[in-house]
């Protein structure tokens, strides 16, 4: 440091306005320099001599600034009390309480959004599903389709109603549910597809059967509906299980025309019965429990379908007290709530 | 948080949000200091008073539109240069305190003292009013010499420059008390 730039901070050190590396440089500098030093000392001394005595204000001092404050504060233009407004509810918005407040009350109040209320107890809207649950193959297929064309041949349709065995066992050993048709029945479908395109020397009848039974609807329906146009023997039952293989597909509601068709195209024969029963069953969870019922009771001069008609009905009438529940249980996977199968 | 600790943005921003004891703090912090500054310019104890509350109340009224850049003691000092400036253009010559607070006092060695604080109250006052500014800002105020310089609306350079005369001056005025400067040397 040289004595011109010690002449330039020599304030500044006097008053400890320096860093700490200038104010080593200009002691160092003082140690060097005698001028230096006698520069500082004298206004060292000065400064610690001309100290002023500090006289305490008034006594009334602060009462009476605080007073001319108030009577200031009233008086103050409109402009300026705005601002001070403006600025104080500006001060309390920017509080990061008040923000966490109003980020927990968005946070409530959207998920209040997400929220319902618990079923049958406020809720004004019902939703019925039309359509039939996967498990729906697990309804009564008394229609055993018979293993062998010869079978068939011998035993005609309707007759063999009495004999058959339980129900759900027929539905199971005709129709897999879908919950178990994994990877293995669909390449076993694909496969039987492929052997029925190339003839395989099976009856038509029974290739679809076996492809129903794999669970590949789309190429069963096909080939039921082309018995079905061919006419023979199977036509009543091919249309049956196309009407089957529709619902498996694509719900209730398109099956129930199939179904209909059915009964108007082989009238009095078991397969019309059957697609009465199949049809009132659709009806029952589509919620149209009066054309259901008249289904039922179309049922129960049929030997065949009376006793299951019974049941269905009198599970009906049970049912009938709490018809608002009925979408609901609609609305239950139907492995569940599903109404006994006879 | 205790007001007492906050510093004194924070205090001006308490009482524009309608925060009166942060003013009072901000008053006792200050009041000291702007009191004297403002009765080593006017020899007026009365005058003074009177100058001082002009200051704070010149605060409340800048309060609403003020910035936070500024420190509020260079805010009260250039309020109470500029009041002092209308003050003195009103004014006759200053008068010594001599017959102010310092007046009664008794004698022996606190006579002495007495007698170098007049000394020194005088050499103040003879002080031109530039050099007379620097110097209460620097002393009396406590003010760093940025602040001084933007106080007094000259370069921080020139604020030192007038700080140095105002030293050399008072020396000058106090060669008697040589004693004294040697023993402080």
């Amino acid at each position: 440091m040289d004595s011109d730039k010690f002449d330039r901070i020599v304030l500044d050190l006097l008053y400890g306005e320096l860093d700490e590396l200038t104010t080593a440089a200009a002691r160092r500098h003082m140690d060097q320099s005698a001028r230096a030093r006698d520069i500082y000392a004298h206004l060292r001394a000065t400064r610690q001599l001309g100290v002023l005595p500090a006289h305490p204000p008034p006594p009334d001092f602060e009462a009476a600034l605080l007073e001319s404050e108030a009577r200031l504060l009233a008086e103050l233009p409109l402009r300026h009390r705005l601002g001070r407004l403006v600025s104080m509810l500006a001060g309390y918005a920017m509080r990061p309480q008040l923000i966490m407040a109003a980020l927990l009350l968005l946070m409530i109040g959207s998920s209040l959004m997400f929220v319902r209320a618990r079923p049958g107890l406020h809720s004004p809207v019902q939703v019925t599903e039309r359509g039939a649950p996967e498990a729906e193959v697990d309804l009564v297929l008394p229609l055993t389709p018979p293993a062998h064309a010869s079978e068939v041949a011998a035993a005609p349709l309707g007759a063999a109603q009495p004999a058959a065995p339980p129900a759900n066992t027929q539905a199971e050993a005709a129709a897999p549910p879908a919950a178990q048709l994994g990877a293995a029945p669909e390449r076993e479908a694909a496969r039987l597809v492929i052997a029925a395109d190339a003839g395989g020397g099976l009856d038509p009848y029974e290739q679809a059967q076996q492809i129903y039974r794999a669970g590949g609807y789309v190429e069963a329906r096909r080939l039921f509906e082309r018995i079905r146009q061919t006419g023979g023997k199977h036509a009543g039952d091919a249309a049956l299980y196309s009407a089957i293989t529709t619902r498996n597909i694509s719900g209730c509601a398109p099956a129930l025309v199939r179904f209909e068709r059915v009964q108007l195209a082989f009238p009095d024969s078991a397969a019309a019965h059957e697609a009465t029963w199949r049809s009132a069953r659709c009806q029952e969870q589509m919620g149209d429990a009066s054309s259901a019922r008249q289904s039922y009771e179309s049922l129960l001069r049929i030997p065949s379908h009376a006793r299951r008609a019974e049941q269905a009905l009198a599970s009906l009438t049970r049912s009938a007290p709490t018809e608002a529940d009925a979408p609901a249980r609609a609305d239950a996977p139907a492995g569940g709530n599903a109404p006994a199968s006879p | 948080m205790n007001a007492a600790t906050l510093a004194d943005e924070a205090l001006l921003l308490r009482y524009q949000r309608g925060d009166r004891s942060a003013f009072v703090t901000l008053v006792r912090r200050h009041q000291v200091a702007v009191y004297n500054f403002v009765l080593r310019q006017l020899g007026s104890a009365l005058a003074a008073d009177e100058i001082a509350r002009e200051v704070f109340l010149g605060v409340v009224k800048e309060a609403a539109r003020c910035d936070y850049e500024t420190p509020v003691a260079t805010r009260l000092f250039s309020i109470a240069c500029r009041l002092m400036r209308e003050e003195r253009s009103r004014m006759p010559a200053p008068g010594s305190l001599q017959q102010g607070p310092l007046a009664a006092e008794g004698s022996g060695r606190g006579a002495a003292r007495h007698t170098l604080e007049d000394s020194i109250v005088r050499a103040v006052d003879e002080l031109p009013d530039a050099q007379k500014d620097v110097f209460l800002l620097r002393e009396v105020a406590d003010l760093p010499f940025s602040q001084i310089a933007t106080v007094t609306r000259q370069s921080e350079t020139a604020v030192k420059i007038q700080m140095q005369h105002a030293l050399q001056r008072l020396r000058v005025a106090l060669q008697d008390f040589d004693e004294y400067r040697r023993a402080l040397r």
